[in-house]
């Protein structure tokens, strides 16, 4: 354990110097102040405006780091032959990618806590600030708002095993990068194939897409954002299904990944 | 006890829709434990290949390798070695402290000691006026040079380089030699490769030669360099120098007369022998003896020219 916190902290702080956090936080920054000045034209609507908007910065912000940071972390290591220096070391190689898939998942929760403050004092410059006026039709829902943030923090979790999967087999950190964008955009219409079940009757069909539906990362349901804005919680057991779903999810990619790992040929 | 041993490995790179492809095929050696081993080869001979095996980076296909008596795949074996890569890269993003506290807490320095040997490592190389200088500003031979040091974060037993002389200046070149020397003095073992054969002259307890991947040649210095004396000369002076070195033209490869100089060359060791005991009588002095053989480098260029 010893050794994977080592790796982890040594990942987070490879995230933390690199120029790719800064330039994102920055562009959200500029989105948000964008989105101050956008809402007050939307009569009557700013609050629902500025919690789209903030939101689904986010959201944006956060997975565009998370996949650049996340297929290089295993790539860069590779390419630069730094791995050899630390697995010559008594050091195992599952530890090596859990210690990587961790400092991923602090790093997740770094950025979210740094644009979640961000987003918060948004909404409550819209909310609580200088445009307040009485006709508002909305309020906000705080408590279901951080609750969505919690959940895009178990999206970025299963996004970070995503990326990490494919960057142990891809030969190139680009490569890596548009697989896992590509499985990201996939995951956000996984739920839609439902519609498509019922709209199919032959029995082998239905199998092929139960099967894709399955296999394929879910991750439209752990988007919470539209139901917070409406100040919709998920009860207990929906959300113990959702942490257990993402959690069940990214560990079955991290043991796949270990697995990989464990037979490559280090170069 | 042995540090390495290699027994009957075969390897081959299988890249994918390539033909594979035969690197190794049966390597044998032994590493004696405080000893000095040169493994030559020439580009491509299969070196850095053998030097991952050892680091269990890649597996072979048939054949076991060990460290200090346990395999290469055991975990504990790691603990042993210390290893330097081939042009060996860093995080751009840690300087050369950094990067060798990150090094030493993995291998499980304590952390009180930490410190102080990653100062003793940087001062040992040369880099103390460069610890904090960002990694990616490095030269290649000051990057060679914290190569080194990470190598030898924790005192390991077992220090594996591969072609650690490449990229240095003569002084560094110089410096690491005496690294190296001091290590052997303190019971370490060293295994390197290279084709720097000066190094490996001055260096090396025992050479080995990779060819067709296979040791084709193997011993100490002294053995590969007795084996092939290629002949003996002896310098004579005096008026009488011609005439005597006549007597052995017959036995003798050449005989160079030059004033009153004779220059007599022959293979046999007998022969120096009996020229001396001839000498006795004569006004003829022996200004000089000295047997001719072969340096490591004709040995190395001899085997890989008839491959
Ligand atoms: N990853 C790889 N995939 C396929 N073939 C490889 C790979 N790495 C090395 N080879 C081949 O294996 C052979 C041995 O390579 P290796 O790097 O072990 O040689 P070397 O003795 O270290 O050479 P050099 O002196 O140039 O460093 C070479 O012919 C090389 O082309
Ligand atoms: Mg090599």
């Amino acid at each position: 354990m010893k050794k994977v916190s080592i790796i982890a902290m040594n990942t987070l702080k490879e995230a933390i110097r690199d120029r790719i956090v800064y330039v994102t936080l920055f562009l959200m920054l500029l989105g948000l102040l964008a989105s101050q000045v956008i809402t007050p034209l939307t009569l009557g609507e700013q609050i629902k405006v500025i919690q789209d908007l903030s939101l689904a910065f986010m959201n944006f912000f956060s997975v565009v780091i998370v996949i650049f940071v996340g297929t290089s972390v295993i790539r860069r290591e590779l390419d630069l032959k730094t791995i050899q220096l630390i697995l010559s070391r008594p050091v195992r190689r599952y530890q090596f990618i859990v210690g990587k898939f961790l400092g991923m998942v602090l790093l997740d929760i770094i950025i979210l806590f740094i644009m979640g403050a961000g987003v918060i004092l948004n909404i409550l410059l819209i909310d609580k600030g200088i445009y307040y006026s009485m006709w508002y039709f909305h309020e906000v829902h705080y408590r279901a708002l951080i609750t969505a943030m919690a959940f895009m923090a178990l999206q970025l979790v299963v996004l970070n095993a995503i990326s990490l999967c494919f960057s142990t087999i891809a030969s190139s950190s680009v490569l890596g990068a548009i697989f896992t964008f590509f499985l990201y955009m996939v995951g956000m219409f996984t739920q839609d194939l439902n519609v498509l079940l019922k709209m199919v009757h032959t029995s082998y069909l239905t199998f092929i897409i139960t099967c894709i539906y399955y296999i394929l990362p879910n991750l439209s349901i752990l988007d919470l954002k539209n139901q917070a804005i409406y100040g919709i919680v998920p009860n207990f057991n929906q959300a113990a299904f959702l942490v257990l779903y993402a959690l069940l999810y990214a560990g079955f990619l991290l043991i796949v990944s270990v697995l990989l790992f464990g037979n490559k040929e280090i170069k | 006890m042995t540090a390495i041993t290699c027994k009957d490995i075969h390897f081959s790179y299988k890249p994918a829709f390539l033909k594979r492809y035969d690197v190794l095929k049966g390597l044998s050696f032994a590493v004696a434990e405080g000893s000095i081993y040169g493994f030559l080869g020439i580009n491509g001979a299969g070196k850095t290949t053998t030097i991952k095996l050892l680091n269990n980076f890649i597996k072979p296909d048939t054949g076991t390798v060990t460290i200090f008596g346990l395999d290469a795949r055991d975990i504990r074996a790691r603990s042993f070695i210390g290893y330097m890569p081939e042009n060996p890269g860093f995080y751009a993003y840690l300087n050369a402290r950094e990067f060798l506290t990150f090094i030493s807490r993995l291998k499980g320095t304590d952390r009180a000691e930490i410190k102080s040997s990653v100062d003793d490592l940087l001062r040992l190389v040369g880099l103390e006026g460069h610890a904090d200088m960002p990694v990616s500003r490095y030269s290649k031979g000051m990057g060679q040079r914290l190569g080194l040091a990470q190598a030898l974060i924790g005192n390991p037993a077992l220090v594996i380089l591969d072609e650690p002389m490449a990229n240095l200046d003569p002084i560094g070149r110089r410096a690491f030699r005496d690294i190296f020397l001091t290590l052997k003095e303190q019971g370490k073992t060293l295994f390197f490769s290279t084709h720097i054969i000066p190094d490996v002259e001055t260096l090396c307890d025992k050479v080995g030669i990779l060819m067709n991947g296979m040791i084709v040649k193997e011993g100490s210095l002294d053995d590969l360099i007795a084996s092939h004396i290629e002949y003996i000369e002896c310098i004579l002076r005096g008026r009488e120098a011609a005439a005597f070195a006549e007597r052995y033209r017959s036995q003798a490869l050449g005989v160079t007369v030059q004033a009153d100089n004779a220059i007599l060359r022959f293979a046999d060791e007998k022969l120096a022998d009996a020229i001396v005991r001839d000498l006795a009588g004569s006004t003829v002095r022996m200004v000089s003896l000295e047997a001719h053989t072969q340096s490591l480098e004709d040995i190395f260029l001899h085997v890989a020219g008839g491959r």
